[in-house]
């Protein structure tokens, strides 16, 4: 499954074993954008033995914000009943607002291995 | 005249000739039939009859000739012979020589009077040469001219020399004709030998004389008796001038009929001469006319002979009838079924002819065919124009069920166009609705009148001007409504423009003179969720940065509540902590917020810091919700981070208490910020955000760090950033500084505790 980056969302690919995640996020109406996103989650989380995150973001606002710790807490409930989850946070090496962002999301996880995954600074 | 009757026409004219050739091939097949029979007839009746004829004359007279005779006789004319006294002089040819009449009479009589006696001889006569008879006997039972009477003139006299010296070569034979001068009786015919009496002649010359003639005659009539009923037919002796039968011989009457076949030969002889054979159809009997012998020539003597052909005649007509008959059957026959056919057909294409009118004129309702199934085929070229013909029709019902239903659909626009600009025309007022009502009136005049196509052209011609009217209403209409719009739109921006006025009011408007305090307040439209708070009492102040969530109207809302909450959660007896402070702060927002409400999934509240500032004391309290305290005192720049928690937040556990972080003897420039600053993000296709380490790196190279130098600094420093992009989010900054100038070497001390 696929949704679209737009200049206010950023681009997701779901399989059933692996989740991406790239771009901005700080659409007008969060809930609007994110339903979706996370029904397609938990369609694909525990279909298999084991999934994986990779998660590289630019920017997100506060009500965004609200979208990834939900997004968090439910891959952390799925580790808590024995999927084995993987979570790449990547951010660049200059971009310390992202870097703390990761570091208050791992904070949150308990059950998932969590890599905060400092990227290459150029594009790829 | 129409295909049908030329043809039939044609068709009878053909038969006819047809007929005709026929006819007349017929005609020429029994013509040489007819000749071929003639010629048949001709050839078998001259051999029947010669035959008989000659048989006659060898028994009874040839008997008699003096070389080929029988040998009895022989001696009769031998002139060295006595046949009576073995002497060697014949007293007939002596008699004859010394012209002694009763000497021959005797002599002959001795001779023939048996034979004429049974009749096998009809007559004999003597003549001498000089002409004179010397003898003549003839039958009892003769008919006809007796030659031995006076009256009677034979033939043979007529050329007596020629006969004399004839007869000196040898017997001849001959018809001989006899004549009753008298006219009394008919002329007797009679197959003669004339021979001479020869002896040697007086002069001693050696050569023969003829001494005299005698004649032997048979009359022909029993022989031709005797024919006639072998082969059962009629006959006649034609002479020059005359026919004879046997009836004239025996004074009967002729039978019925006969005469008048004797008159078709005379008419016949004349036109086909004397050797012929006809049918003569109307007298049912063939007339066949020979020589009468091989020594006669047919123009004076032939037999004619009639043999009754009724059958064959009948036979023939009844032939003919039924050829003809057969004929006209079979020509009728066709006849009759080419005009059934051609009728059938010519029927069948007419009343095609009269179904495609008919469709022509509109009726399409189905025409009852006549079924002729007896010369008809599905395959034959009329049924095939009739299935072409039906398929049209066909086709037509179509078409014209869709003219139709395109006529009711045309019907039912137009309504509802009337109705529209009815609708329309109640919305006017004045002339142009009694213009336009009279528009209304003439159109449905030109809808309700006219064929289809001009009703068709109506209907167009009144869904442009329906459309024209509409659109120059339609777009009288836009105007008024683009008019409306812009009246609220300027009410909607004067009434923001006024929150912005309202939400300005709502900022501090004096600053303690103590304290140096720089801000950049800068929403991102014209009202914003950033605020900031600053609340000075004798002994202390308060100063706040906040970031409410959202922006806009709603951040602007927000903002309201959140500066009413960071008044109300101040202690009048200033006896709060600053991590209290904003921990009291949380809990009247979240109360205020109905926190309990679940269906609730954004996340109001705030981010931000709160400093209070202790005079007496000289220390500086800092509490701070996702937001951090900057301190840059000249040598280095440094940051007290607040606790990771929003205000107002559902993730906050009950009873979290803020922590608090003191500044003893604060020094340099202490600067408090939004988001607004470090969200804000490079122009890339995966853009940086500014970040807090760039604002220290600003405040630590930073010359001068005074307030007002400060914030110009970051600010300029973050436009550069942006370049060109728009402000993503409300944008506050504050800088302060809280020392004197004149005491600017204390060092900077930073401390947190949380009071638990």
């Amino acid at each position: 499954m696929r949704f679209e980056k737009t200049q206010r969302t950023p681009l997701v690919e779901m399989s059933n074993s692996h989740c991406l995640i790239v771009g901005e996020c700080y659409p007008e109406n969060i809930s609007e954008w994110s339903q979706p996103v996370l029904a397609a989650l938990e369609d694909c989380v525990g279909t298999q033995d084991s999934f994986d995150v990779d998660i590289e973001l630019y920017y997100f606002n506060s009500s965004s914000a609200k979208f990834l710790f939900d997004f968090f807490e439910f891959l952390d409930d799925k580790a808590d009943e024995g999927v084995s989850i993987v979570v790449n946070w990547r951010y660049r090496a200059e971009d310390d607002t992202m870097q703390e962002a990761g570091e208050d999301f791992e904070e949150d996880i308990e059950n998932c291995t969590y890599n905060l995954v400092e990227a290459e600074p150029a594009d790829a | 005249m129409t295909i049908k009757a030329r043809l039939l026409l044609i068709l009878v004219g053909g038969i006819l000739l047809l007929f005709g050739a026929s006819f007349y091939s017929n005609q020429q097949l029994s013509n040489a039939n007819a000749s071929y029979n003639a010629e048949a007839s001709i050839t078998s009746y001259t051999s029947a009859w010669f035959g008989s004829l000659d048989g006659g004359y060898v028994n009874n007279l040839e008997v008699y000739d003096p070389t080929d005779g029988s040998f009895s006789n022989i001696d009769f004319w031998d002139f060295e012979k006595d046949p009576y006294t073995d002497g060697d002089t014949n007293p007939l040819h002596a008699a004859f020589r010394d012209g002694d009449e009763q000497s021959v009479s005797d002599f002959l009589d001795e001779v023939f009077l048996d034979a004429i006696d049974n009749e096998s001889i009809t007559f004999v006569t003597a003549y001498a040469v000089n002409g004179q008879r010397y003898y003549c006997n003839s039958s009892l039972y003769l008919v006809g001219a007796d030659p031995c009477s006076e009256d009677a003139s034979p033939d043979y006299l007529d050329e007596f020399d020629e006969l004399l010296s004839a007869v000196g070569r040898g017997s001849t034979r001959r018809i001989s004709l006899i004549t009753d001068t008298a006219g009394e009786l008919p002329v007797s015919v009679n197959d003669t030998m004339a021979f001479g009496l020869e002896m040697p002649a007086d002069d001693q010359s050696g050569e023969s004389q003829t001494v005299g003639m005698i004649i032997l005659g048979i009359n022909i009539v029993d022989g031709l008796e005797m024919f006639a009923e072998n082969f059962e037919i009629e006959t006649a002796i034609a002479l020059q001038d005359d026919v004879i039968t046997v009836y004239d011989y025996y004074e009967e009457e002729l039978p019925e009929g006969l005469s008048g076949l004797i008159e078709s030969d005379l008419s016949a002889s004349r036109a086909e001469g004397y050797t012929y054979s006809a049918i003569v159809p109307e007298l049912k009997h063939r007339v066949s006319s020979i020589p009468f012998s091989r020594e006669t020539r047919a123009s004076e003597v032939r037999l004619l002979i009639f043999d009754d052909q009724a059958e064959l005649i009948e036979a023939l007509e009844q032939s003919s009838f039924q050829n003809q008959l057969s004929f006209a059957l079979v020509g009728g026959t066709i006849l009759l079924v080419v005009f059934f056919i051609t009728t059938v057909s010519f029927n069948r294409i007419n009343s095609s002819i009269v179904a495609l009118e008919k469709i022509e004129r509109g009726e399409l309702e189905k025409t009852d065919e006549n079924d002729y199934t007896l010369f008809t085929s599905d395959n034959d070229e009329v049924s095939r124009l009739q299935r072409s013909i039906e398929e049209y029709r066909e086709h037509r019902i179509e078409a014209e069920s869709q003219r139709k239903e395109r006529a009711r659909r045309r019907d039912e626009r137009d309504s509802i166009m009337f109705e529209k600009m009815s609708v329309l025309s109640q919305q006017l007022e004045g002339t142009a609705r009694d213009l336009l009502v009279q528009e209304i009136m003439d159109m449905r005049d030109k809808l309700s009148s006219g064929n289809d196509e001009d009703k068709e052209q109506a209907s167009i011609e009144m869904m442009s001007r329906a459309f024209s009217k509409m659109s120059e209403e339609v777009s009288t209409l836009i105007d008024a409504r683009t008019q409306e719009l812009v009246v609220a739109r300027d009410e909607i921006s004067s009434s923001i423009r006024y929150a912005a006025k309202l939400q300005k009011t709502l900022l501090p408007k004096s600053f303690p003179g103590d304290i140096d305090i720089e801000v950049e307040w800068r929403p991102r439209d014209l009202v914003g969720g950033d605020i900031y708070f600053i609340k000075d009492f004798p002994d202390r102040v308060y100063i706040a940065v906040v970031d409410c969530t959202g922006h806009g109207v709603p951040g602007a809302f927000l903002s309201i509540i959140a500066r009413s909450h960071l008044d109300k959660a101040i202690r009048e007896d200033g006896d709060q902590t600053a991590g209290e402070y904003l921990s009291e702060v949380n809990a009247l927002l979240r109360a205020t917020l109905s926190r309990a409400d679940q269906s609730n999934t954004s996340e109001e509240g705030f981010d931000g810091g709160v400093c209070i500032y202790r005079r007496e004391s000289r220390t500086l309290e800092f509490a701070g919700a996702k937001a951090s305290l900057f301190n840059v005192d000249g040598q280095d720049a440094s940051e007290v981070g607040g606790d990771r928690k929003s205000v107002g937040s559902s993730r906050i556990p009950d009873g979290f208490q803020y922590s608090t972080h003191y500044v003893k003897s604060p020094t340099g420039a202490f600067v408090m910020l939004t988001d607004g600053i470090t969200d804000v993000m490079s122009p890339d296709e995966r853009p940086v955000a500014f970040g807090r380490r760039r604002v220290l790196r600003i405040l630590r190279d930073s010359k001068n760090a005074t307030p007002s130098n400060i914030v110009k600094e970051i600010i300029s420093s973050v436009d550069l950033y942006r370049g060109n992009a728009p402000l993503r989010d409300d944008l506050t900054l504050l800088a302060f500084s809280l020392e004197d100038p004149n005491q600017a070497t204390e060092n900077l001390a930073i401390s947190g505790e949380s009071k638990g």
